[in-house]
Parts: structure tokens; sequence; C-alpha cells
């Protein structure tokens, strides 16, 4: 099914329109931002700032096939990797302090498993965020983040097990 | 370079994440570990917090007109902090402090609200006349009826918003308009911010610094104002709000602005249910027989038709649509064919069993089934969700009920509702 003319024509309107491509994406930059930040106010603060910037350069994208949603991940990711370095928050994977282990039989709550996704390298995060957060097909996944779709089931797999040995850290384990 | 088995188990994964079972052990145990934790991030945002964030990004845009603050004097300053650091411990235990919390307790957020006020607006920021809400917070999953009427109770506009859905009636003009959400109708999700609810959100927002006891013919009232973020689009409005001193319930909600009085909200009413207490049909709005409907997809477009074409039931099984089934064979009928509707606003899917068709689908509503769908003439409540009954324009009987992603419709003219019954009763995820 063409959806080429289609989705051009959304670009177009979105390109021009901040009430139209906030309303459609705001929601979803507020859950990505609040992973990756850790902070729900924080990521709300954050996403306006996506928008504006939104606002100042949208009107000069050019249509390369990609939705205007791809930039504002970008752009996203971008001011949220700027403001953990400002925090001085940003603790790589393999420094990440190991926490006492407690009962091993805990399943993981919620604070956990949204922690450890927060410290999943941002282009894994990403691909998480976009086929399980948001549920989009792997298709729709590649092509917001420019890779392949195998690219992005590669992204997720390796996600999957960061994550799995994340929780392990905390003694939580995943179940089988 | 990645080797064969790291491709594979990244497949695997794929495949488990769209439900497969016979996925491999590593990707089902990691697809439940992904989707535990992406159900942990998959925050609601709620309608009137896109409106308020929208509302903030329009004043902050490039050539948006700022109110510069006048710079206070630093002795100013330096005096109003040492009135303030002396004052700290008085307002601490004043009974503000105590009207603030009873005022925040007052309104449970977990209860469905049911709010009844009158509304009086000369400027026209609030249309004036009867204004009944239903909310239900769900988790997250919010659901929002409301009832607009004018002076003398007749009813104008009739709004149902779930996720996903939203209808919104026109009572007079017998016209209504349907699509995914209140962003399809300009001003829509504006007109679901009741004017209580933003009253709740700039209390727990801002608190109560300003309080003083009142006595009014009606009774003591605690007096104070808060803020209202532009959210009505009209920035700088504050409200004063009039709270019984006994039920810490707003009585009366004024909103002001730089030129004066702009609303008055007269609450009659704040009633707050669990919601398996609700009245039957709260979040349900049948519409009258002749209503003129309108779907429109996310964009507030009228739903096209954009491609349709026959499916095998594996094809059907690998692609990512949301939909259900009745198995190889319903009622001693065997599954002819499948055909699938792409929509500009969503994709519906239709299988041909003998004498019965099953339709499903999320956000667009085919066609044939849309003059009845808003108006059921029977609801049953029955199983997991209600079954509607309806007819299709051409008098097909049809039964249509909701399941976990996707709605099902069976139509069957040659059957009788109990046979239909029972086929919908089949219905299940594919």
């Amino acid at each position: 099914m063409a959806r080429e003319p289609l989705d051009e024509a959304r670009f177009r309107r979105e390109q021009g329109d901040l009430d139209l491509l906030f309303r459609a994406h705001y929601p979803e930059i507020v859950r990505y931002l609040a992973v990756r930040l850790g902070s729900r106010e924080e990521a709300a603060d954050l996403a306006c700032d996506v928008f504006l910037e939104a606002v100042r350069s949208a009107p000069r994208l050019r249509w390369r096939g990609r939705p205007v949603l791809a930039w504002l991940y970008r752009v996203a990711a971008n001011m949220a990797a700027d403001r953990l370095r400002q925090r001085g928050r940003e603790v790589p994977v393999e420094q990440v302090p190991e926490p006492a282990v407690e009962d091993p039989d805990t399943l993981p709550d919620r604070d956990a498993l949204v922690r450890a996704l927060g410290r999943l390298p941002a282009d894994q995060q990403l691909a998480v965020h976009l086929r399980l957060v948001e549920g989009r097909p792997f298709a729709e996944v590649a092509r917001l983040m420019g890779r392949s779709p195998a690219a992005c089931q590669m992204l997720v797999l390796r996600a999957g097990r960061t994550l799995r040995s994340l929780l392990e850290t905390e003694g939580i384990h995943a179940e089988r | 370079m990645l080797s064969a088995d790291e491709r594979r188990a990244a497949e695997q994964l794929a495949l488990a994440l769209d439900g497969d079972p016979g996925a491999a052990d590593e990707a089902r145990e990691l697809a439940l570990l992904l989707s535990g934790a992406a159900g942990a991030a998959r925050i609601d945002i709620p309608g009137e917090e896109i409106e308020r964030a929208l509302a903030g990004t329009r004043l902050r845009r490039p050539g948006a007109k700022r109110t510069r603050r006048r710079a206070w004097p630093l002795a100013a300053a330096a005096a109003v902090a040492v009135v303030a650091a002396l004052a700290l411990p008085l307002l601490r235990s004043s009974p503000t402090v105590d009207v603030e919390a009873r005022a925040a307790g007052a309104i449970d957020r977990r209860a469905v609200i049911h709010v009844v006020s009158r509304i009086t607006s000369p400027t026209g920021v609030l249309p004036s006349g009867g204004l009944t809400t239903w909310i239900d917070h769900g988790g997250g999953r919010e659901r929002v009826r409301l009832t607009r009427t004018d002076a003398d109770g007749i009813p104008l506009v009739d709004v149902l918003s779930t996720p996903g859905r939203y209808l919104r009636y026109q009572v007079r003009t017998r016209t209504a308009v349907t699509g995914p959400s209140c962003r399809v109708v300009a001003s829509g999700c504006a007109e679901l911010l009741d004017p209580v609810e933003l009253y709740r959100q700039a209390l727990l927002r801002n608190g109560i610094g300003n309080a003083r006891k009142v006595t009014t013919g009606d009774g003591p009232v605690y007096r104070f104002s808060l803020p209202l973020p532009g959210s009505a689009g009209r920035p700088g409005i504050h409200q004063v709000v009039s709270l019984d001193a006994e039920s810490f319930l707003p009585r009366t909600i004024e909103w002001r602005d730089r030129t004066g009085t702009v609303a008055v909200i007269s609450v009659a009413l704040v009633e707050q249910l669990a919601p398996d207490a609700l009245p039957a049909g709260v979040f349900r709005l049948p519409l009258a027989a002749d209503t003129h409907v309108r779907q429109v997809d996310a964009y507030g477009a009228e739903v096209r038709l954009l491609d349709h074409g026959r499916i095998t039931l594996a094809g059907l099984r690998s692609s990512n649509i949301a939909t259900a089934w009745l198995g190889q064979e319903a009622d001693g009928w065997r599954l002819q064919r499948i055909d699938v509707f792409e929509y500009t606003a969503g994709i519906a899917v239709r299988y041909r069993y003998g004498d019965a068709t099953l339709w499903t689908y999320d956000q667009v509503v085919p066609p044939v089934l849309r003059a009845g769908h808003l108006s059921p003439v029977k609801i049953l409540e029955d199983g997991p969700s209600p079954v509607h009954f309806y007819q299709t324009a051409a008098g097909g009987a049809v039964a249509e009920r909701d399941l976990r992603d996707v709605t099902v419709a069976v139509v069957a003219p040659a059957l009788t509702k109990i046979d239909v019954l029972q086929l919908i009763s089949r219905a299940r995820p594919l």
C-alpha cells in the first residue's frame, strides 16, 4: 500500500502547525523523556523546549521520507543528553553501582523497571520506547530511527539482555 | 559483524513481542521483561495537561508577547525576605495549611467524579448554561462524559471521551462527529476541562497561600485565589474559589482577568462514586436514530478508504493488526475469506462465515456499521463487556462488543438475536 504521498502530506501539515504537531506527539515525547531523565516533571518541561525548537527549525526541514516525529525524537535525545550532562547524572551502564541484593524472588516493581530502562544506552532505549512503549511495528521504528528493521530488532535484543542483567544486579530475576 | 545466531535471536524476540508462542525460550523471557518495563513506562498524559503545556509553549514561542517583570530594588527584596522568614512559622501553624489539606482530600481522584454546575459568562470565555460532567480517571485511562444545556436545562451538546474514542453530539441539529480523540474538534479538548477539575489541578499544583474565612448568606466559606494556567485559551485568568467550610468542596469559582470577572461557576453538586456504583449508561452516548455522524481521523479530516484487499489467515497473523476471530468454523459455517480495509485513520478486518460477517476494528468504524453503531437499540450486560445490538442501514442485525484491543461486530441478517449473541461470545484474539 502506497503511503509515501500521505506521509509527505502529513509531514507538510505538521511542519507548519505547532498545535497539530504538539497534540499529536507531545505525550510520547514526554514518555520518552520521563524514562531518559527519571523525572516526569522535568520531562514535561523539556518536551516543551523540544517543541519550541520545532517551531524555530521545522519550517526549514526538507522531506526525506521520514516524518517530523523522527526529527523530534532526535532533538529530544540531544536535549536529554545535554540535561543529563549538566546534572552529571549520566552513569554508564558498566558503572551502575550495585545495590544490596535482597530477596531473589522479588518481582520487578514498576520503579525498578523504569529505572533500569533509563540506564539503557540511548539507542537501545529509543528502540524499546518506540516498539514497546508506543507499540509501533519494527518497520516504523526503523523509519523513525533511520536504521534497518533488523538493526532495530538487534537493539531491542540487546536492550532486553542489558535490562535482564541490570535487574539481576538488583536481585530481581525475570520470569521464565 | 553480527553472527547468524544473534540475528536469529533478534528475529525470535521480534516474534515473541508479536505474541508468537512458538518463539525461543530466551526470546519469550526477554519479551516478558521488556513488556513489563514498557508497561511501567507507558504513563498517561491527560488531554488537559497537553492543552496546558501547549498554551504555555505558545506563550514562549518566538514573537509571543511577554510581560517584563519589574526588577525590585535590592533593599525591598531583602526586606520582603526578612518578613517572609519571620512569617513562615506563623503561616505553617495557621489554619490555611489545614484548609489546603482538607480541600485536596475532599476530591478523591480514585473515585468517579460527578459535577453539576451552572455557568454565567458574560464575556463568553466559557459557554453559559448548565454543565454536567462525569470524570473517571480510571488509573490513567480517563473517561469523560459532559453535557451542556442552555439556561432552561435543554441539552445542547453531549460529549463522550474514552481512550482512543471521542464522540461529540450536537443535540439540536442531530449531528455528531467521532474520531480517535478530542483533538479532532477545534477546542474539543478544552471543552472537556471541567472548571472544578481545573480548580483541583491548580490546588494540587499551587497550594493555598491566602485562604480567609468569610461568612456568607449560605454559611461560612473559605475564600482564596488560584492561578488558572492558560488552559482556557485566556492566559492571565485566575480563579477566586469559595470553598464550603464543612465539606471543603467548592461552592463557587469565579474566573477573573485584568478586566474583572469573566465567568462565574456555581457548583450545585460534587459527587464521588466508586466505579462499580455508577448509574447505568453514564459512559455511553446513544444518538438519536436519524443523527448525521461524521467520522474523522486524528487530524480532523473525513475518514477515507486508502486500500483494501484479501488476506490469508497466515498473512493476518504475521501482520501487526490487532484483530479477533470466531475460529476456523462458527455455528457450522467455515471461514471463507478475510479482507483488510485500510482507512486514513485505522484498519478494519472483515471475516466471512457463510451468512454471518465478523468485523473487527479499532479506531475506524466500518461505514457499513456506522449508521447504527452509535444508536444501539439494546444493550445487554453479558460476559466481560456489554453487547450492543443495533441495525445496519440495510436492516441487518448487529451485535457488537469491545474486547481488550479491538471492537468486534457480528452482522447476520438471517439470524436471531440469541444466535448472534452466541456468535459474538466466541470472538477471541487471533
